[in-house]
């Protein structure tokens, strides 16, 4: 029913209709705000935000919905993230111990926590792991977005889970 | 890393993970309408503004189709028909007409009397 509603504001959209596509903001604007947070430097959020929506507005039309419309913006927002880190082609971080973390840590420490240590895995690893476990995609959405094959997106979620659980454990969280 | 976690590990970081996922900060009330701003504008710019692409895809080949057309009748035109008339129709054509009321009329008068008797009041009046 959602999808059809989508749908059809789809395809007023393409008729140039702009406030279809504010209610596609109003859908999915959180969305996309949250995995570029978590896969991008936080300074330029609005920035990234912006582009990406730019970037809808402009492939819509050409959205052959292959995919669910969700995924497709998933796809856009990590091509924005991808492009925007390799503009920056920052040194990787060092993997230096955090402060510890108390163990009466609140949610906000750990969430800070966990950001920091997202920060210290390789983009590719990062990708894998935030898009399936923090937005909970499957292996086979994340292989569609990234155009990486299952197996391969099955390898580096293994890679970045040791990495995380090792980061956080140093860092001491209390999993 | 050297030592990969046991199910029991991945079963918690999955929970810690998914609980403590990092959560952006809130968007400016205005970021929305920003956007929408910033799409309107890109939507008039291009609507206004001359394309080149779109120059490509329309105009051109509706400029050459009309000049394949022009070509192609300019080819095949009916030659333009011009009747010719021979010479002695159009004589025989002017003395029906115009040079029938001539004719027609009844010049006797004139010839018979009216020159001679002019020519004779001439002559009579030289002498």
């Amino acid at each position: 029913m959602l999808n059809q509603v989508v749908d059809d504001k789809i395809s007023l959209y393409s008729k140039g209709k702009l406030s279809s596509f504010s209610d596609l903001y109003d859908q999915y604007g959180s969305m996309v705000r949250a995995v570029l947070y978590k896969l991008c430097d936080a300074a330029d959020i609005d920035d990234l935000v912006q582009d990406s929506f730019m970037r809808i507005y402009k492939g819509l039309p050409k959205f052959k919905q292959n995919s669910s419309l969700k995924t497709w913006i998933y796809r856009v927002a990590y091509n924005v993230a991808v492009d925007d880190l390799r503009k920056r082609k920052k040194p990787k971080p060092e993997l230096e111990v955090e402060d510890t973390v108390a163990s009466s840590a609140s949610g906000t420490e750990n969430r800070d926590l966990v950001h920091k240590n997202l920060k210290k895995l390789s983009e590719d690893h990062r990708t894998v792991l935030v898009l399936v476990c923090m937005e909970d995609l499957s292996l086979k959405e994340v292989a569609g977005i990234t155009g990486v094959p299952v197996g391969t997106i099955k390898s580096r979620l293994h890679h970045a889970k040791n990495q995380m659980y090792a980061f956080l454990k140093s860092s001491g969280a209390k999993l | 890393m050297s030592n990969d976690i046991n199910k029991e590990q991945e079963k918690q970081l999955d929970h810690f993970l998914s609980e403590f996922s990092p959560k952006a900060p809130e968007a400016s009330p205005f970021e929305k309408q920003k956007i929408l701003g910033l799409l309107m504008k890109e939507e008039e710019k291009h609507q206004s503004s001359f394309s080149l692409s779109s120059f490509l895809r329309w105009f051109m080949p509706a400029m050459v189709t009309a000049m394949l057309m022009v070509v192609v009748w300019q080819g095949f035109k009916p030659q333009a028909v011009v009747p010719k008339v021979a010479d002695a129709e159009i004589e025989q054509y002017l003395e029906e007409t115009l040079f029938a009321s001539f004719d027609e009329g009844d010049d006797s008068e004139f010839q018979d009397e009216g020159w001679m008797s002019m020519t004779e009041r001439l002559i009579s009046s030289g002498s």
